[in-house]
């Protein structure tokens, strides 16, 4: 009892003396992180400004030669469009094709195990965003940022287009991170072989990707005031 | 008599005792306690100094692609071919979220209320963001930003630890997502009996959910390389 309150009172006594206030190990390592994201943004910033600067130079340059930059736009368009996934793309990669497991599965706990789901499709595109793929498809519909992969029942629907397995995902990029991700031990693909979906992996020299062909979603946003 | 003496004695070893350990922990908390208050002073210096630079580059951006805008629309008062571009152009930059836009929509609030109390996990996964996104595109998002960082059609959600990784910034919770569609579609979509704000809150994550009449989606700043890929040449494309 004694022995507490002795330990008690030299301890309210120190506590009440810190003058900086409470720095925790968390905060610091929380700035730290801070720090290190915006070094990144920083990065990112002084290859687009230095994108930005050669675009308005190559203007200016147009206009003092034949007084239009019509051609140069011409060619910034399709830069964009390809940016926005509205262009056709063709480069080396790899192919992933799912297919339902053929096991019998009556007697089986959990069935839905033995399905191919939407989460499944999304975490393997995300996976392959990961590993920096430029272009993706799944049964030749070109993913962009507004894609959503939603179960419809035995099919699964991609925006608004119904497809039924096998899902055949392409996708363009360095083939071997590509394949390596996807075939990770304890990786999503591995562990959905554990529920017998036939999964196939393979590197691909050239694969060829539509551009995205449903009708672009811009009923709702526009360009800020005074932006770009 | 002899008891009382014996209890006296013990009472007073241990207030000694006590002390002495309350020392010790004090000893200790001091050697932690000044570097720790020092790295803190330098670290913050290093990041007020960061996001300077960061908002000037910003700045600068900002200002090129003002000009360059500047020059297109000069082009597109000439002729209608140049008008038409300058349309597409448009058009493209929106759609690759390369432009701020605003509209309609959601600003919503992911939080992990309990962090502190179970810091060695994060009850919201990136899981969690990645069916949540797919909800809102299901639903008829046009444009989507997590923590301010635009997602694009490469935009990948990881688990880096206990952060999640979005365009590869790291980000622990709170998530603030901010969205631009039909406002009323979005909310009744997560909403719905059994759908995304149902399962997570019962995984004990907070959401909020508030529809806006103007909300800013900020535009993606990042890179984006074309390494692998390279466009096809058709005879007509259009």
């Amino acid at each position: 009892m004694a022995f507490i309150f002795g330990f008690l009172i030299t301890i309210q006594l120190k506590l009440n003396i810190t003058p900086e206030g409470i720095i925790t190990i968390q905060r610091l390592l929380d700035m730290e992180n801070d720090v290190n994201n915006v070094l990144s943004e920083i990065n990112n910033l002084k290859q687009s400004v230095a994108e930005a600067g050669q675009k308005l130079k190559e203007y200016e340059l147009n206009i003092d030669d034949d007084g239009s930059i019509y051609a140069s736009m011409e060619n910034e368009l399709k830069k964009i469009r390809n940016y926005a996934g509205l262009e056709k793309v063709e480069g080396s990669g790899i192919i992933i094709t799912l297919n339902d497991s053929l096991e019998s599965f009556e007697d089986a706990i959990n069935p839905e195990l033995f399905l191919i789901h939407d989460i499944d499709v999304l975490e393997i595109v995300n996976d392959l965003k990961a590993a920096g793929a430029e272009a993706i498809a799944i049964n030749g519909v070109r993913i962009i940022s507004t894609t959503s992969i939603k179960c419809g029942g035995p099919t699964i629907n991609i925006n608004n287009s119904r497809h039924a397995t096998p899902f055949v995902i392409k996708a363009i990029g360095d083939a071997k991170t590509l394949e390596a991700t996807a075939l990770a031990p304890d990786g999503y693909i591995d562990w959905m072989e554990y529920s017998g979906i036939r999964i196939n992996v393979k590197k691909v020299e050239n694969i060829v990707i539509d551009k995205y062909t449903d009708i672009p979603r811009i009923n709702y946003q526009k360009i800020v005031e005074g932006g770009v | 008599m002899k008891n009382t003496k014996i209890q006296l004695a013990i009472s007073v070893v241990c207030v000694v005792l006590g002390l002495m350990i309350a020392i010790q922990f004090r000893t200790v908390k001091q050697s932690i306690g000044p570097v720790t208050e020092y790295r803190a002073r330098e670290i913050a210096t290093q990041l007020k100094k960061v996001r300077e630079e960061r908002d000037n580059l910003l700045a600068l951006k900002n200002d090129y692609e003002k000009k360059i805008s500047e020059y297109e629309d000069a082009e597109a008062q000439g002729n209608l071919a140049s008008r038409i571009i300058k349309e597409e152009l448009e058009k493209a930059r929106i759609i690759a979220g390369l432009v701020d836009v605003e509209g309609p929509g959601l600003n919503i609030l992911l939080d992990d209320l309990k962090f502190l109390e179970h810091y060695s996990y994060n009850i919201i996964d990136y899981t969690d963001l990645l069916e949540f996104i797919n909800e809102l595109n299901a639903a008829g998002a046009e444009a989507v930003s997590i923590n301010d960082e635009r997602v694009i059609s490469r935009t990948e959600i990881r688990q880096a630890g206990l952060h999640i990784n979005v365009n590869t910034i790291k980000f622990a919770p709170p998530f603030a997502i901010k969205v631009i569609g039909e406002p009323k579609t979005l909310e009744a979509a997560l909403r719905m009996r059994g759908g995304i704000v149902e399962r997570l809150e019962s995984k004990g994550i907070a959401i909020s959910i508030t529809q806006q009449q103007s909300i800013i989606v900020g535009k993606y700043n990042g890179i984006i390389e074309n390494k692998y890929s390279r466009m096809v040449k058709e005879g007509d494309s259009n």
